[in-house]
């Protein structure tokens, strides 16, 4: 199944939950309490250094003339194992201010991992990968508020951390901008709820998660 | 309800999705090792060896010729000088130049048995023997090729059946860029190549040892890679470094001057190229 029918049928499964969550005759105002909330939710397309720049990996390496046995040999010696993205893993902690208003910290973590192997033995030679850690205060605009469903809109922006380790060992470590606009998300649920959520930045293109309100 | 379905969403979403780039294992080529030894043992020293002995029969040729017409037709037809090309002679010292040809001849013919030429080709620099009339034996006496390769000792041995394709009638007209004449040889050879190179700091040694187990054929063209085929090569490869290699190699050479294939054991496994 390809990728993009993976993410249409996830799109059709949770707009049948939210269909089927509907309660028509809560279209009147639900009563607002202030309160805490905490998600865990998952995003594909993470706009970060380990989605956008996996040949990090590589580093700067030294030339080696492989016109030459010894140069061939070593050029040659490893082999690259399979590449895994993590997408971003998105943490998050809301408070309700208004019916319209939240404020949220979202800590994110998104990750590129690769492995190295010995091209005579098939045994690991070596890791490499890179790591992204961001931090971000998060603003959301709440403009469904009912029993069972809310739909909002959001923007944050905050710092990332991340770190590469090529093939040859070598740690780099960088700071960059962490960030998200979201222009449509919806929760799905009264104290536990799903979610699902559109964005552009650090959280990831389309997530798709889990909540508790306290 | 809620949960369970985003929680489904979740994992059709999630965990087939992580792979993005496939691993490199099905690329992975330990014969090529064998062959790459053997493209360096046929580059650096079986083909300039061979183009030696070609280059010297035919500044013979160039030798006896008996009019400034005539040279130029086996200048350009045997040697494959192109307009630009000029063959210098130097009667007075026995030396000729043609290219990255140094020849020094003697008073007798390279085709008379017993009569030695010298001829050098950038680092490399060989006495060409005559055994009997279409053999001759090659030794190499200086093997300094340049960037750490050096031919430590080589005998070659070659006959061919195409002398007479250089006695052809000089004076029948060509259209430009054609008539190119090709000989082609039966070999035996043994030897030693080397190749120092600094990897990372790191000095490494490699030494070819190598041998025709079988009679391989070679023939001269004026342009690509020298064709080597027909004949079992031995190569025994040591190499001193980050990566080290103490293996045997074994080279079937078969097919054709136009299509020779290269059949390399290696480590147990075999595999074909072609050239």
């Amino acid at each position: 199944m390809t990728r993009i029918s993976r993410f249409i049928v996830s799109a059709v499964l949770l707009a049948l939950v939210a269909g089927s969550a509907v309660d028509m005759r809560a279209r009147e105002r639900w009563p607002f309490e202030k309160g805490s909330e905490l998600r865990l939710s998952w995003g594909v397309l993470p706009l970060d250094r380990p989605t956008l720049y996996p040949d990090d990996i590589y580093g700067y390496p030294g030339y080696v003339d492989d016109s030459y046995i010894a140069g061939y040999l070593e050029s040659t010696r490893y082999y690259l194992g399979a590449g895994r993205l993590t997408g971003a893993v998105n943490l998050t902690y809301s408070y309700r201010f208004r019916r319209w208003f939240e404020l949220s910290g979202i800590l994110t973590y998104s990750g590129y991992d690769r492995a190295g192997y010995d091209k005579m033995t098939g045994e690991l030679a070596f890791r490499t990968g890179i790591h992204n850690v961001s931090l971000m205060p998060y603003a959301r605009f709440v403009w469904v508020y009912r029993e069972w469903v809310r739909m909002y809109s959001g923007v944050g922006a905050g710092l990332g951390f991340s770190t590469t380790r090529d093939i040859r060992g070598t740690l780099d470590t960088d700071m960059c901008l962490a960030f998200s606009v979201t222009p449509v998300g919806i929760m799905v649920g009264r104290d536990f709820y799903g979610l699902a959520e559109l964005s552009f930045g650090t959280t990831g293109l389309l997530s798709f998660g889990v909540g508790y309100r306290f | 309800m809620t949960v369970l379905a985003v929680l489904t969403a979740l994992i059709i979403t999630v965990l087939p999705s992580c792979t993005v780039d496939g691993s490199q294992e099905r690329y992975v080529d330990v014969v090529e090792e064998g062959y790459k030894a053997y493209q360096a043992v046929r580059s650096y020293s079986v083909e300039p060896v061979i183009r030696m002995l070609d280059m010297t029969l035919k500044a013979d040729r160039w030798l006896r010729s008996g009019s400034d017409e005539e040279r130029n037709a086996v200048a350009e037809r045997l040697m494959y000088a192109d307009g630009s090309d000029t063959v210098f002679h130097n009667p007075g010292m026995r030396y000729i130049e043609f290219g990255d040809f140094e020849i020094h001849y003697a008073d007798e013919s390279i085709l008379c048995p017993g009569s030695s030429w010298k001829c050098t080709l950038g680092g490399i620099e060989c006495e060409i023997r005559c055994i009997w009339e279409t053999m001759w034996e090659v030794e190499v006496m200086s093997g300094h090729i340049g960037r750490g390769r050096n031919i430590t000792s080589m005998i070659f041995y070659a006959v061919t059946e195409d002398l007479g394709l250089m006695d052809f009638d000089w004076e029948e007209p060509v259209e430009d860029g054609e008539g190119k004449i090709m000989l082609s040889y039966l070999f035996e050879t043994e030897g030693i190549y080397t190749e120092e190179q600094e990897i990372n700091g790191s000095d490494t040694f490699t030494e070819l040892t190598f041998i025709t187990e079988e009679s391989a054929a070679a023939s001269v063209r004026p342009y690509g890679l020298l064709p080597v085929y027909g004949g079992v090569l031995s190569i025994h490869m040591t190499v001193d470094g980050p990566v080290e290699r103490d293996e045997d190699i074994r080279v079937t050479l078969s097919g054709s001057a136009v299509f020779p294939r290269v059949i390399v054991e290696y480590m147990g496994m075999k595999k074909h190229w072609v050239g």
